[in-house]
């Protein structure tokens, strides 16, 4: 950030890419329950919800707020008692096997128990396990924070191996919430190898975890392994291809060198295209590349497609590729969507401003973008 | 299948009012972070939002096809936070000092994708605070949500040409104050 200057171009893309907060949960349903519609889901819970407003609304003020105290208490109430249940039965799992490794139990407080147990008492036999069967038991993933946190406390003064062997022992209890945040906090806390290796499990058990996928790219970026770094985005940008995070990694590969990928607007959106499979002489890989668009180029709002090939002193390439191109497109599409399809070529370089503000030429390339058509922009 | 919002207005004032829910599910994330920026508190901009949407359902029948449902639920939103701004006696006129911007970066909420940008975006997002509300939502709007000068113009009751001026303006404000932001933290 030191020494970074803020132009206006640099200010403008800062804002269109400015992140928007999360809604809080529940705000749909809250906003639909809402109106005055019969949109309201009548299930059980939704009547129940009903019945009870109706009756605290008919209910004169002392006797509602007596109503409100004694369901407040009573749900107190209930919570201690269960909760006084549960620690009896945890004690007693504990003492049971005084000197012993206790056996993984159904009950997650049993088993974090247990788990906590054993790193206090630095007990040889991993704690782990207890920790991924409390993470595969409680569903709620701030209970899964706090255990990875844990364990990351845990493990960050051990050995690389010793810390890389976490989460590799039982493929079965592994698990992605639990690895994703024991990267994050290993990430956080400057250890991009661990985090790196936390990362690589976590793809082993879901390819397709965006999280990871773009986390691993920016671990190899820490790291310096430019190789790394390369293959991870170009992994990233296989499995996504809209979204802030693509435009980034799109980012990232121009300043690497490679200028394969860039941003288009399609159907109202900005997609990323790999330009150099469009232009490549791979048919299948054109196709799956294009079959990506289909959805985009769908859209009502995707007018009229245009089409700009140039290869730098060859008219003639150009032309065909272009000509290619319309014709795939045509036939992914279908009779269903008759696409107005505007192609041109040309035969110069033609000059690019990477994100990072580098000008580069380009040899080769190809524009696809959308517009609305004549037609949509007359009833403008 | 994808309608347009128009489609789905129609059927809406056909009688078909489930179908709200998916105008819903297209707005809510823009109307609540709008909602957020004037209260920077979540339960207010959660009722705010709230507020919108059932506004919007009454007045569905005034919305008229020329402009986009986007546009026209923006207005109705800024107008509902121009107003919570006016009635609200916690409302903060007075801007930090600099020396305390350095200090509250918000964090991402995101414990996700976070190494990137973080400190970029937060210098932004102190920065927005620190122009006016309404400069502030003209540059998003025209940024981050990419609506025309025209479409600005109509929100916010300007001429087109106030827009271009308080656009200008609004990115020589915050140039001058990141790059003070960034010079003080060297």
């Amino acid at each position: 950030m030191n020494n970074e200057t803020f132009d206006i171009e640099k200010i403008e893309m800062l804002l269109r890419d400015i992140p928007e907060r999360d809604l809080p949960f529940g705000l749909h349903e809250r906003i639909i329950d809402s109106l005055p519609t019969g949109n309201k889901p009548r299930g059980i819970p939704s009547k129940l919800r009903t019945c009870w407003n109706k009756m605290l609304l008919l209910a004169p003020m002392p006797m509602r707020a007596g109503a409100v105290l004694a369901m407040t208490v009573a749900a107190f109430w209930l919570g201690t008692e269960v909760g006084a249940e549960r620690e009896i039965q945890n004690n007693a799992f504990v003492q049971q096997i005084p000197g012993n490794t206790p056996a993984i139990d159904d009950d997650e407080n049993a088993n974090r128990l247990s788990g906590m147990g054993l790193f206090e008492d630095e007990n040889n036999y991993p704690p782990r396990y207890f920790f991924y069967k409390t993470s595969l038991q409680e569903e709620r993933s701030t209970g899964m924070n706090r255990w990875s946190d844990t364990v990351f406390r845990h493990i960050e003064n051990q050995p690389e191996d010793e810390q890389n062997s976490y989460g590799t022992a039982n493929p079965e209890t592994d698990s992605v919430l639990f690895l994703l945040n024991l990267a994050h906090n290993l990430a956080d806390s400057g250890n991009y190898r661990g985090a790196l290796h936390q990362y690589e499990k976590v793809l082993r058990l879901n390819p397709q975890e965006q999280t990871a996928l773009y986390n691993r790219a920016t671990s190899y970026h820490h790291l310096n392994d430019k190789a790394g770094e390369l293959q991870a985005f170009i992994s990233y940008l296989n499995q996504f291809r809209s979204g802030k995070w693509a435009h980034q990694a799109v980012g990232h590969l121009q300043r690497l060198g490679v200028f394969d990928y860039q941003a288009s607007m399609i159907g109202g959106r900005k997609i990323v295209i790999n330009q150099t499979v469009l232009l490549g002489p791979e048919q299948l890989a054109r196709q799956h590349e294009l079959e990506r668009l289909a959805t985009y180029l769908r859209q009502p709002s995707a007018g009229e497609l245009h089409l700009v090939v140039f290869y730098k002193n060859d008219l003639d390439k150009s032309r065909i590729i272009a000509a290619e191109l319309k014709q795939q497109i045509d036939s992914i599409l279908g009779k269903n969507r008759e696409l107005p399809i505007r192609t041109s070529w040309f035969d110069e370089p033609a000059p690019i401003q990477t994100a990072g503000g580098e000008k580069h030429e380009l040899e080769k390339g190809l524009f696809l973008f959308t517009q609305p058509s004549a037609q949509q922009r007359s009833n403008i | 299948m994808h309608c347009t919002d128009e489609d789905i207005v129609k059927e809406v004032l056909a009688g078909r009012t489930q179908r709200y829910a998916e105008i819903v599910t297209r707005y809510q994330k823009p109307v609540y972070n709008l909602m957020f920026r004037y209260t920077r508190h979540e339960l207010d901009a959660a009722d705010l939002t709230q507020d919108v949407f059932f506004k919007a359902f009454n007045r569905l029948s005034s919305y008229q096809s020329e402009r986009s449902l986007f546009s026209w639920l923006y207005t109705l939103a800024v107008n509902v936070a121009i107003d919570w701004s006016r009635a609200s006696t916690r409302m903060q006129t007075k801007t930090p000092p600099l020396e305390e911007l350095h200090a509250t970066y918000p964090t991402n909420r995101n414990p996700a994708i976070r190494f990137e940008d973080r400190e970029r975006g937060a210098l932004l997002d102190q920065a927005l605070t620190l122009i006016s509300a309404e400069t502030r939502e003209i540059l998003l709007l025209r940024y981050r949500h990419e609506q025309t000068i025209k479409e600005v113009a109509t929100i916010f009751g300007m001429s087109e040409s106030a827009v271009k001026m308080r656009i200008k303006r609004g990115l020589e404000q915050l140039q001058r104050i990141l790059q003070e932001m960034n010079n003080h933290e060297q």
